[in-house]
């Protein structure tokens, strides 16, 4: 089965088995759920696209806690090796916002999916996130301001900003962890963009002192300023 | 409490040669002489006749007599002869002196009247000084004395246990009446209740069984069924009525006792045993932890290596997962200033199928002295033991103070709910001396435990007596530092990981930018938890160390160490087992494994690391995940100045 996995598999009928969503497999292991993604490291769009569809069918544990846990591994795994293929996988991406019947984990997939949209680095999925941002589903609306930060773009961060300025405060500590991702020096030295970053990251630490902070998002503030400052 | 007891009463007989001293005295013709009395009888039952003779070694001797030392007059019809017959008609000790003291005790007679008596002094003993108000402790009755598979408290076998069980006196009584024991409405299913070995009162049924009462002074023991525990604070009020033959209550007595709390042990308490699953075979075996704990003189000489054989345990390896270790103590019943200890295992809520350590607690744990609570609730990998960890005696937590993990955000903001469970919580919490538990964010973290970034160590130095130990805190930005710094020194094509299959450059770590996000991300949730720590423990930044570790996306939005987690490792005493990080070897040393030991240099801590690379680490777990330690308590909780 292993061999098959460079192949599409739009057209497969035999169940796909996964050697990451195995019991005996995962469970040596403490990770809290099982990683399928080596499994799925040489899978195309096509191929990802099916599995997410459930037009590929993959075989599962009948114990439906077991099975919770491998699918919303296939559905980790899938969704993030298919955000690697850049601009490419933003339609099948798009796609999957009404989430399929053949998984029980509906609402991981469609947080997800909408992550994912910025893990591409797309330039179109950046007016998508900020529309998604304000979700009824609050897992959907923090996945999207997580997106903004994987996103990493001047664009992103614009909207990040504005959704501080004017968000409500129960998600304001996400807007800023996804400000606090997307201005990481860190990332920006290691892609060899300090200056960039640099200036992103003071644009940023300005609209800070300008922001209502609630109480409970006042310590990450004070601990990311400082550590900015070391 | 009504005393029933005889009050002391310090009288003195006195006895007096006339015209002379007290004791040694002249004689008619000039000779020295010397009094003796004698009471007859010298004990017995108020209102006591006796009578006193005096003897004197000189002939024509004369005496006067005096009930008591404070009396005034001799008595006058006996002035000059040498008996006395006196009646002392309330209870007490009444001493004659006059050349030699003569203790005559008076006992009150048995009275209708009930009394209890508990070690509320806590010091082993039931005796008159407990005839007072307060509280005496027991045990919940959780080991398995006569090793047939059950906890003690679950039958309603005696067991022979009588060190588990507290005892409660019995004042002698007279009369055909019969005793009744009452347990409160709180306590009534969580304590049982023995005369000899037959029950008293049963919490299953919550009756109560009659008995004849005594005229001599008995014993019966209570047996805590469970400890403290949500919705029960362990106390408990035991009522001994006495009922005469027409069913009336002639009187009752009522003492009280509270349930030992389980105090979890933390890194500075003496190891005792140290448990590890051997995996024998495979790739992923783990010889060489195993090996180093078995090396000679690897372990303090007062612990023992327990080796747990994996294929009892379906090769499940995880054994800090499935319980918490800790103590419950009590004042040795049975001899004065003792202190019994009973280890204890929370039994944490995990789903393995029945087939690995799930079993461990209730069939292998489970033994004489070793019992465990299972408070249960929800399985999640949060209510494990390596999500729960001890900050050792700090001023107002005098046995530390308990840290469990939790939180409902991942690194990047996305959505992440997830801690212990309400049970355990509020289990933990009920035990009171460790509380309130807090919790503090690794809902972040691939399995979610705090020893996924911290780790309490011993500082040995004299220097720390007054606060011995040391925070070892994961550091991304070590980590970083430390690679920037091969890279700045040539070695950007050095590997992390260098004897392993895969292996990774330091130019290409230092260049991947979500790799970076991740750890920068890390580090910020890691400096906000030790801002926290030291906000609400007092601590400073003294208290803590930094050993470097990189994390690593692990799957939808959570992180796990990306080099073995140092951190992550085993105190035994003046020892710690670190997992071996594997970092770059710049000039022969490995730089992080180098660091490491500056960290913990000023401690006087021996640092060994140990290979767990494929036996825990790239199973998403290090060292401490992989072991458990018994450790004794050196004060008990009743000694220690915390809150009862």
């Amino acid at each position: 089965m292993i061999a098959l996995l460079g192949m599409s598999f739009v057209a497969a009928t035999a169940p796909l088995v996964l050697p990451g969503l195995d019991p005996q497999v995962y469970e040596k292991t403490r990770a809290r759920i099982p990683h399928v993604e080596r499994d799925v490291a040489a899978l195309d769009v096509a191929a990802l696209s099916s599995i997410l569809r459930g037009e590929t069918s993959v075989v599962f544990s009948v114990d439906k806690t077991r099975r919770a846990k491998e699918e919303a591994a296939l559905i980790d795994g899938a969704v993030g090796r298919l955000a690697s293929f850049g601009d490419e996988a933003v339609a099948p991406l798009m796609s999957l916002l009404s989430p399929p019947s053949w998984t029980q984990q509906a609402g991981h997939l469609r947080a997800r999916v909408v992550r994912a949209l910025g893990e591409t680095g797309a330039a179109s999925v950046v007016a998508q996130l900020a529309v998604l941002a304000d979700d009824a589903d609050g897992a959907v609306a923090a996945a999207a301001r997580a997106g903004l930060g994987a996103h990493r773009s001047d664009a992103a961060v614009d909207a990040l900003l504005a959704l501080l300025r004017t968000e409500k405060p129960v998600l304001q500590a996400s807007t800023l962890r996804a400000l606090q991702a997307a201005t990481s020096m860190w990332a920006w030295e290691a892609a060899g963009q300090k200056a960039h970053g640099q200036a992103l990251l003071a644009r940023v630490e300005a609209e800070l002192h300008q922001a209502k902070i609630t109480d409970d998002n006042a310590a990450f503030v004070r601990v990311w300023l400082a550590h900015n400052r070391r | 409490m009504r005393t029933l007891l005889l009050l002391p009463v310090a009288c003195f007989a006195f006895l007096t040669a006339i015209g002379c001293g007290d004791d040694v005295v002249a004689a008619p013709d000039g000779q020295s002489l010397t009094a003796t009395l004698i009471a007859t009888p010298s004990f017995g039952i108020a209102p006591l006749s006796v009578r006193l003779t005096a003897t004197s070694s000189a002939t024509g001797a004369r005496f006067a007599f005096r009930k008591t030392a404070a009396d005034t007059a001799v008595f006058p019809d006996v002035d000059g002869a040498n008996t006395v017959d006196v009646v002392y008609a309330e209870p007490g000790t009444v001493v004659a002196s006059v050349t030699a003291d003569v203790e005559i005790v008076v006992s009150a007679p048995p009275r209708n009247t009930a009394n209890l008596i508990v070690d509320v002094n806590r010091d082993g003993l039931v005796n008159a000084v407990d005839d007072v108000e307060g509280e005496a402790i027991f045990l919940g009755n959780v080991d398995d004395d006569d090793g047939d598979g059950i906890r003690d408290s679950r039958d309603q076998k005696f067991d022979g246990d009588e060190d588990d069980m507290m005892p409660i006196a019995v004042e002698p009584t007279t009369g055909a009446l019969t005793g009744r024991v009452l347990v409160d409405a709180p306590a009534r299913e969580r304590v049982r209740v023995f005369l000899g070995p037959s029950v008293v009162y049963e919490p299953d049924t919550q009756e109560t069984t009659s008995f004849a009462v005594s005229a001599d002074r008995t014993r019966l023991h209570l047996e805590g069924i469970s400890g403290r525990g949500a919705g029960w604070d362990g106390r408990v009020a035991v009522t001994l009525e006495l009922v005469d033959d027409s069913g009336v209550v002639v009187s009752s007595d009522t003492v009280r006792a509270r349930a030992a709390p389980v105090v979890i042990s933390d890194n500075l308490d003496a190891p005792r045993e140290l448990f590890v699953v051997g995996i024998r075979s495979g790739r992923d075996n783990n010889a060489a932890l195993v090996d180093a704990f078995s090396a000679a003189d690897a372990l303090p000489s007062t612990s023992a290596l327990r080796v747990v054989e994996g294929n009892n345990v379906s090769d499940d390896r995880w054994i800090q997962d499935n319980m918490e270790l800790g103590v419950q103590q009590a004042p040795l019943a049975t001899s004065g200033g003792g202190v019994h200890t009973m280890w204890m295992a929370m039994n944490t809520e995990r789903d393995y199928g029945g087939q690995g350590l799930d079993r461990f607690v209730p069939s292998i744990w489970l033994a004489p002295s070793y019992g465990f609570y299972y408070p249960q609730g929800d399985a999640t990998s949060h209510n494990y033991g390596g999500n729960l960890e001890v900050i050792p005696a700090l001023s107002a937590w005098p046995l530390g103070r308990l840290i469990y993990g939790g939180g409902r955000l991942a690194l990047d903001g996305s959505s992440s709910v997830d801690t212990m469970n309400a049970a355990q919580v509020d289990f933990l919490n009920a035990q009171e001396v460790q509380g309130p538990a807090l919790e503090v964010s690794s809902e972040w973290l691939e399995v979610g435990h705090v020893d996924e970034w911290f780790q309490v160590v011993p500082d040995l130095t004299p220097a720390a007596s007054a606060k011995p130990f040391k925070i070892v805190v994961a550091s991304p930005r070590l980590a970083r530092s430390l690679t920037q710094d091969v890279q700045a020194a040539g070695g950007g094509s050095l590997v992390f990981f260098g004897s392993r299959t895969e292996s990774y450059a330091v130019d290409e770590i230092l260049a991947a930018p979500v790799f970076a996000v991740t750890n920068e991300a890390a580090q910020i949730r890691i400096d906000e938890q030790v801002e926290r720590l030291k906000t609400e423990l007092g601590l400073v930044d003294d208290d803590f160390r930094e050993v470097p570790v990189f994390y690593i996306e692990a799957g939808g939005s959570l992180v796990s160490a990306f080099n073995p987690g140092i951190q992550n490792l085993v105190t035994m005493e003046n020892r710690v087992f670190v997992p071996d990080p594997e970092g770059p070897v710049q000039d022969g040393v490995d730089v992080f494994q180098e660091a490491t030991r500056q960290a913990l240099l000023d401690t006087d801590l021996d640092v060994v690391f140990v290979d767990v690379f494929n036996s825990y680490h790239l199973l998403s777990g290090e060292a401490h995940c992989g072991t458990n330690v018994v450790r004794e308590e050196a004060v008990p909780f009743y000694a220690a100045g915390v809150s009862p």
